[in-house]
């Protein structure tokens, strides 16, 4: 192999040494593609007329874009609904509906998560608010600072899997798939997801008591019509946003980024009639979304330039010879290709992970062949679902899980990094083992998309 | 030359605070779509490429902002470990060996993108879009500048910083964290 067509591998490697200089890694990944793209023009396999092309792409695909407008969007009502106050009603009502189970707070924060994951795409908003709202709370009532603090990051980060989520427009973008598909395709797993976590915790709380003090009863619940008016006041609004947002796009009424707008509207009527809208309070709101918006798409313009360069010096053949080289079956491919977003999580977020890895490998998804077990129509989709679980691990898993970065700002006396690091292992394992449902029973993702939309 | 860091910081500051209000325009202009559409005959397709736009606009005028505020992604699992000085002199040499030369060449090449859009009077491929496409286009080179003076302005304060803690006065950084 001669070094021009070693190229591809030695910009991959230079690119991961320097992301660890701690530079921001948009401008990395900018800088690496430029400089393989002249590297490339000296062994003559890149011409200079190609780096045009790479800002006709970052025009092309990141500005004159319709379906991503659905991003901002779902960015600006997470951060709305995050200081909307719902959160603080809604752990309220769970825990006076859930004191008599075991671990009946933790479940609480649990199911709190989930309703947030449903109406917000966005993860950053659901952890901060799940730290501030209910880590004290779990802690102060004599939860173990293990299970308080694992279940409160797994709780926070469901927001990037269960749909609405920023994450599956950008991946049904890369794959050029249609979100409502992959919207309606994570819904089951993210579910099922949640619901492990929650056995989990029922069982561990039920079988080790002390970490998990029975919780006092709450205020009086003997009034049953004013729970009922309560119950209704409080679940009301969030569960129509659900409907409005999902429902929509799953009907076929709206598209993702009208459904992204009706939500932010509907988050904000809520904050409004919250009373919690104030003029400073929405500056704030707006200026969060639009740094949040501002670091996802620097990365996208970023990403951009690397994958163009790569592909054009032959990467994505590169990597498509060495898979079919290897003589790998579809199978060992796809563990393959798992345990390498697995361990990248260790190191990367979602962000980088989607747009530099999925870039390199989606031309091999199609190529693969499960038989039976997978229709090939549906591989792409399937393997994007089994990716989008597996990218939960990363939010989790040290030493830089981004929701870890999160908590440490905000953790209250008595929960330590170490207790963090400890806590979120039982819920990184229960992650692979979801990602391993869905891999042995398909139909736990193809099975919605199938009925709805066929 | 520290009133000239914090004058064009507050320009770019200035700029993506004043952009991020674009998030009230294009909710309601989505919303608008959604409601007007079904009672009045709206071409849909301008309503969308303005909502495009919007965000193009709001995104490219946030980035540089987003710079400054310290926003963008960094893997500082080893680089955390590392002293000051060695962190400076990487944001240093990272502005000028990937941030310049890297957004530098875009800026170049999308003021003639622009300019070509002007000057042919490019307009939507749509029968119903809009026309005058390079006043979106425009945004790419103004949006690449405010990212250049960005990188400018943390240079400056990397340096800065660089002198004093060579004399001593050690000042922690902040602004460079990730405060995501």
């Amino acid at each position: 192999m001669s070094i021009a067509d070693a190229l591809p591998i030695i910009m991959f490697l230079t690119l991961v040494v320097l992301l660890f200089s701690g530079f921001p890694v948009a401008f990395v990944l900018g800088g690496v593609g430029l400089g393989f793209g002249l590297l490339g023009m000296v062994f003559g396999t890149f011409s200079e007329l190609e780096f045009f092309n790479i800002l006709v792409r970052i025009y092309g695909s990141v500005v004159q874009s319709y379906i991503l407008v659905a991003i901002p969007m779902f960015i600006f009502m997470g951060t709305l609904l995050e200081r909307s106050g719902i959160g603080d009603d809604l752990l309220q009502m769970l825990q006076r509906l859930l004191w008599r189970l075991p671990g009946g707070l933790a479940v609480s924060v649990t199911l709190l998560g989930t309703i947030m994951a449903a109406t917000t795409g966005i993860v950053g908003a659901s952890v901060v608010m799940l730290t501030l709202l209910a880590l004290p709370v779990l802690v102060a009532r004599g939860y173990s600072p293990e299970l308080a603090s694992g279940t409160v990051a797994s709780a926070g980060t469901l927001g990037i899997l269960i749909p609405p989520s920023i994450m599956l427009v950008l991946m049904a973008d890369l794959l050029l798939t249609s979100v409502g598909k992959l919207f309606l395709a994570a819904l089951v797993p993210g579910l099922l997801l949640a619901a492990v976590y929650v056995v989990y915790i029922v069982a561990i709380c039920w079988l080790r008591p002390s970490i998990a003090p029975a919780t006092k009863r709450e205020a009086p619940l003997d009034d049953g019509r004013s729970l009922l008016g309560e119950l209704l006041r409080t679940f009301f609004p969030p569960l129509v946003l659900i409907f409005l947002v999902l429902g929509s796009i799953a009907a076929g009424w709206a598209t993702t980024t009208e459904a992204a707008g009706i939500g932010a509207f509907g988050a904000m009527l809520i904050a409004l009639t919250k009373g919690r809208l104030t003029l400073p309070v929405m500056r704030e709101v707006l200026e969060a979304s639009g740094r949040i918006n501002a670091m996802l798409f620097l990365i996208f313009i970023g990403a951009t330039a690397f994958s163009y360069v790569f592909r054009a010096l032959g990467g994505d053949y590169l990597v498509e010879d060495l898979i079919r080289s290897s003589g790998a079956d579809s199978w060992t491919i796809l563990a393959g290709l798992m345990l390498l977003v697995f361990v990248l999580g260790f190191f990367f977020e979602w962000m980088e992970i989607t747009m530099i890895v999925l870039p390199i490998f989606a031309p091999i998804f199609p190529l693969l062949d499960f038989g039976t077990h997978v229709e090939s129509a549906h591989v792409v989709l399937w393997i994007a679902i089994l990716m989008s679980i597996n990218l939960q691990t990363s939010f989790l898993t040290p030493p830089f899980g981004i929701t870890l970065f999160y908590m440490r700002g905000c953790t209250p006396k008595g929960v330590e990094m170490s207790n963090i690091y400890r806590g979120v292992i039982p819920f990184v394992v229960l992650q692979i083992l979801t990602v391993i449902a869905v891999a042995a029973f398909p139909a736990l993702a193809l099975w919605l998309p199938q009925i709805v939309l066929d | 030359m520290l009133a000239f860091e914090k004058g064009i910081g507050s320009l770019v500051t200035g700029v993506g605070r004043s952009a991020c209000w674009l998030f009230i325009p294009l909710m309601a202009l989505v919303v608008f779509d959604v409601v007007g559409r079904r009672f009045l005959s709206l071409p849909t397709v301008m309503l969308q490429e303005l909502q495009w736009y919007l965000h193009g606009m709001l995104l490219l005028l946030t980035i540089g902002y987003g710079y400054i505020a310290g926003v963008h992604v960094r893997i500082d699992v080893i680089s955390q470990r590392f002293s000051e000085r060695t962190r400076l002199f990487i944001e240093l040499a990272g502005i000028a060996l990937f941030l310049v030369p890297y957004i530098g060449l875009l800026f170049y090449l999308s003021v003639n993108f622009a300019w070509q859009s002007f000057e042919t009077g490019e307009a939507s491929s749509a029968a119903q879009g809009l026309s005058n496409r390079w006043i979106i286009k425009s945004f790419l080179p103004i949006g690449f500048l405010l990212i250049l003076l960005s990188g400018v302005v943390m240079a400056l304060a990397a340096y800065r910083r660089l002198l004093e803690s060579r004399s001593g006065g050690l000042v922690t950084a902040t602004d460079g964290e990730t405060t995501r």
